[in-house]
């Protein structure tokens, strides 16, 4: 197991219990998306994975994985150059020489469609280009486990499903683990091979699901009879999961 | 046009006092007549200008003091916040000190001549320093302050990296703050210490010559106005040419 999560807890002053004594383990190698309605406390869990929050009870595991972070916002900086953002890890983390961290941070940029856009600044670049960048610098480091959160909750439907089948891609060729958060089940239908869904804060898992959804993704596909049927689908079965959990409340 | 429209009612007022003083409305004694101002201006412009010059080297090199050691200042204050509920109250010191209450002290510290009108103008204009750049340094992100903790950054890196940077426009505002006030603490100054403008101010009252006192008043205020004028120049500048953002 990639990352092992048992009896995990957190609350915080404000809000109160935002995640309730929660168990997941999460194999290598799967793309498994965390589905739940805005503020249920998905965010909170990917935060506690990636380290940068504690749980008050339990523990949170990760079998010595290089992590890397997508938030919902590019989040560049502005007084660097594309280039020089997906630079940054690498000169955090140090230990690569100044040349090969900028070449790789090249190359991670011209895998995710912007090697014509390496010396632009970030006012420069579209949403979905500044989401790209911000992707590349996730992956530039080479991470094991890639987590994201809604990434692209703010992005224009073409440019989503663009970004969408990329990361599929990214995330077979990189072979790594991703947890992406969303609370689009649309967007889980189509994405994960996983899907955990939680209830309104505090998050406990409703359901823990497998996609029936098989073969490859892409844009053409997407619209294909078969596979929309297959996709609406999975879709109703999300849903029908959310309005059980509603009807028990 | 933009250029004209403040000089209109810098204008019209010495128009007008220049009515209200020969006609008799306000006396002389108070108010001098504004071609009586422009006069000592042309006049006395030897002493004015070698004053000028002595309050506009020392308010620079004072104010140059508060950007450095107010800088300094607080960057160790962003470190901690222990260290800012110990330490930022008495730099509001340097905010609510009666500064020409303190002048004689300086005197007594540093003697008469430039040190003391430095000091001046530094205890003056070195708390906006300070306020604004732990502003500018607490300000970042905190979603990028998550990808620096994710990646390991120390806090040297976090420093360089992302808070300074961040701060930049935060520190420009403030040393524009500090500009005005800088001219302000060498002026008080140079009246205990002697020197610039304010000794040129201060020996004019014994004399009654209120027009060269209003001729050098008004000098001391276009040097403010000047020194904020061109550190805004410099901060839109830079800015500019940082970001690689095209006018």
């Amino acid at each position: 197991m990639l990352v092992e999560i048992e009896r995990a807890q957190k609350s915080f002053p404000k809000t109160g219990i935002v995640v309730r004594s929660l168990d997941l383990r999460i194999p290598k190698g799967q793309f498994l998306c965390l589905l739940g309605p805005s503020g249920c406390g998905k965010s909170t869990l990917l935060r506690m994975i990636a380290g940068l929050e504690a749980p008050d009870e339990g523990s949170v595991r990760i079998a010595g994985a290089r992590v890397s972070y997508v938030f919902q916002e590019p989040h560049l900086l502005p007084w660097r150059t594309t280039l020089e953002n997906v630079m940054l890890p690498l000169e955090l983390e140090g230990g690569v020489s100044g040349s090969e961290i900028r070449e790789r941070a090249r190359l991670a940029l011209v895998s995710v469609g912007l090697g014509e856009s390496l010396e632009k600044m970030p006012h420069e670049l579209s949403g979905g280009m500044k989401m790209r960048a911000s992707l590349a610098r996730a992956l530039v480091t080479k991470p094991d486990l890639l987590l994201l959160d809604e990434p692209f909750a703010a992005l224009d439907e073409v440019t989503r499903f663009h970004l969408q089948d990329d990361l599929l891609s990214y995330w077979r060729g990189f072979q790594m683990t991703v947890i992406f958060v969303t609370h689009s089940m649309s967007e889980a239908a189509y994405l994960g091979q996983r899907q955990i869904v939680f209830s309104k804060r505090p998050a406990t898992v409703i359901a823990d699901r497998t996609t029936k959804l098989v073969g490859e993704r892409s844009f053409k596909q997407r619209f294909s009879l078969e596979f929309a049927k297959e996709h609406a689908q999975e879709v109703l079965e999300l849903q029908g999961l959310f309005r059980s959990d509603e009807e028990m409340n | 046009m933009n250029f004209v429209l403040p000089w209109i009612p810098f204008l019209a007022l010495g128009l007008l006092i220049e009515v209200l003083v020969r006609t008799g409305i306000v006396p002389p004694y108070l108010l001098p007549t504004t071609s009586d101002v422009l006069i000592s201006l042309v006049r006395d412009r030897e002493e004015l200008l070698k004053g000028l010059g002595s309050t506009t080297v020392a308010a620079v090199l004072g104010l140059l003091l508060s950007l450095s050691l107010g800088l300094f200042a607080a960057v160790v204050l962003s470190l901690s916040t222990r260290l800012r509920r110990a330490f930022l109250p008495y730099a509001v010191f340097f905010q609510t000190v009666p500064i020409i209450a303190l002048a004689p002290v300086l005197v007594i510290w540093f003697g008469f001549g430039r040190p003391t009108v430095m000091a001046s103008a530094f205890i003056v204009s070195v708390f906006p320093m300070i306020a604004n750049s732990i502003a500018g340094l607490l300000s970042p992100d905190p979603r990028l302050l998550d990808l620096f903790r994710l990646h390991k950054a120390s806090r040297l890196q976090t420093l360089w990296k992302l808070r300074l940077p961040t701060a930049i426009p935060a520190i420009f505002t403030g040393l524009k703050i500090a500009a005005g006030l800088a001219v302000i603490g060498a002026v008080v100054g140079e009246f205990v210490a002697g020197g610039g403008l304010g000794e040129v101010v201060d020996a004019a009252r014994t004399q009654q010559r209120l027009d060269k006192v209003f001729a050098a008043v008004l000098l001391s205020s276009f040097l403010g106005l000047a020194l904020v004028g061109l550190i805004d120049l410099v901060s839109k500048l830079f800015l500019r040419s940082w970001m690689r953002v095209s006018t």
